[in-house]
């Protein structure tokens, strides 16, 4: 077998449903590599493998029975910096549902549905045919958000979506989670300390590709268990 | 960043020690007036909202990952 390295040791982690689960820890720490292990992001990696199990209400997530175009739709995923299709802000939303052969009404009806769920119809609804390009990037994050909300996923992956954004535009994106979690599950991965506290329900400490500990934000930061969570909260490293 | 204060007492989950040269960041409940108000909205929605109030520890599983472990290829991991 050819050689590979090893970027998770033995991961066990629960995701609850309506809640925000935060991934925090140093870079390359693997927080990052487990969001996307959980709708297999990963497999557009040559050479990656995985071993144990992670299921999805139940079912396993890398069975050989799983679309995994269906999987990656109802668990969306949001990146680090904004991405969006170098087409108009409408086509942008309108693009999976196109994919997914539906009616021009549907799509009218979803692009709007999703730019309000993102909270951005209001900045955009009259300049839905111009260039998504041309949204500063805060609203092309939330486009992105926008984006992954049309095809109606159950869980949303974000991967340090304020990393690229200025402190005001971080602040409505954070107010939008705490909108989105009442309808949907969200993951995020943060460096930002003060943004897990904010916005997330439980976090979960990673440490040179193991998990070393897992609870409820304020239990982590009031009352971690393990001396390396404390350490690294208090800053002492990271 | 620390969450204690000078003299080695703990502050307030969510709340810490910030060195000014560092960050210049605020509270949002304590966002200056100034602010447009889309932002003091944010601001103030951000201050109301408080993830204790709707942690619920008992909610159902959606995902569930058990003993996982991950391998990036040779290329990856940067063996030669």
């Amino acid at each position: 077998m050819a050689q590979s390295r090893q970027a998770l040791y033995d991961v066990s982690l629960p995701i609850r449903e309506k809640q925000v689960t935060a991934l925090i820890g140093p870079s390359g720490c693997g927080k990052s590599t487990f969001l996307r292990t959980l709708n297999r992001m990963n497999d557009l990696i040559p050479g990656t493998r995985i071993e144990g199990e992670a299921l999805f209400d139940g079912s396993n997530i890398y069975a050989k029975k799983t679309d995994v175009v269906l999987l990656r739709q109802r668990i969306g995923m949001v990146f680090q910096r904004p991405n969006p299709f170098p087409k108009s802000i409408f086509e942008n939303i309108a693009y999976g549902l196109r994919v997914q052969g539906k009616s021009q009404s549907f799509i009218k009806e979803r692009v709007e549905a999703s730019l309000q769920g993102a909270a951005l119809w209001d900045e955009v609804k009259d300049r839905l045919n111009t260039s998504a390009l041309g949204l500063s990037g805060g609203q092309q994050q939330r486009l992105c958000i926008a984006r992954a909300l049309a095809v109606q996923p159950e869980v949303l992956l974000m991967d340090e979506p304020c990393s690229a954004l200025d402190p005001i535009a971080t602040l409505k994106i954070e107010e939008l989670i705490t909108e989105l979690v009442k309808d949907y599950t969200i993951v995020i991965v943060t460096h930002n300390m003060q943004q897990a506290s904010r916005v997330s329900h439980f976090t979960s400490f990673f440490l040179s590709g193991k998990l070393i500990e897992t609870a409820s934000t304020v239990n982590i930061f009031e009352h971690p268990r393990q001396k390396e969570t404390e350490d690294y909260i208090s800053g002492r490293f990271g | 960043m620390e969450n204690r204060r000078q003299d080695g007492t703990r502050l307030a989950p969510g709340r810490y020690q910030v060195n000014p040269m560092q960050e210049t960041a605020q509270p949002a409940e304590q966002m200056p007036a100034n602010s447009t108000p889309e932002v003091s909205n944010a601001a103030r929605h951000m201050g109301e909202f408080d993830p204790t109030k709707t942690l619920n520890a008992e909610a159902n599983l959606r995902i569930d990952v058990r003993n996982a472990n991950f391998f990036y290829g040779s290329k990856q991991a940067g063996i030669i």
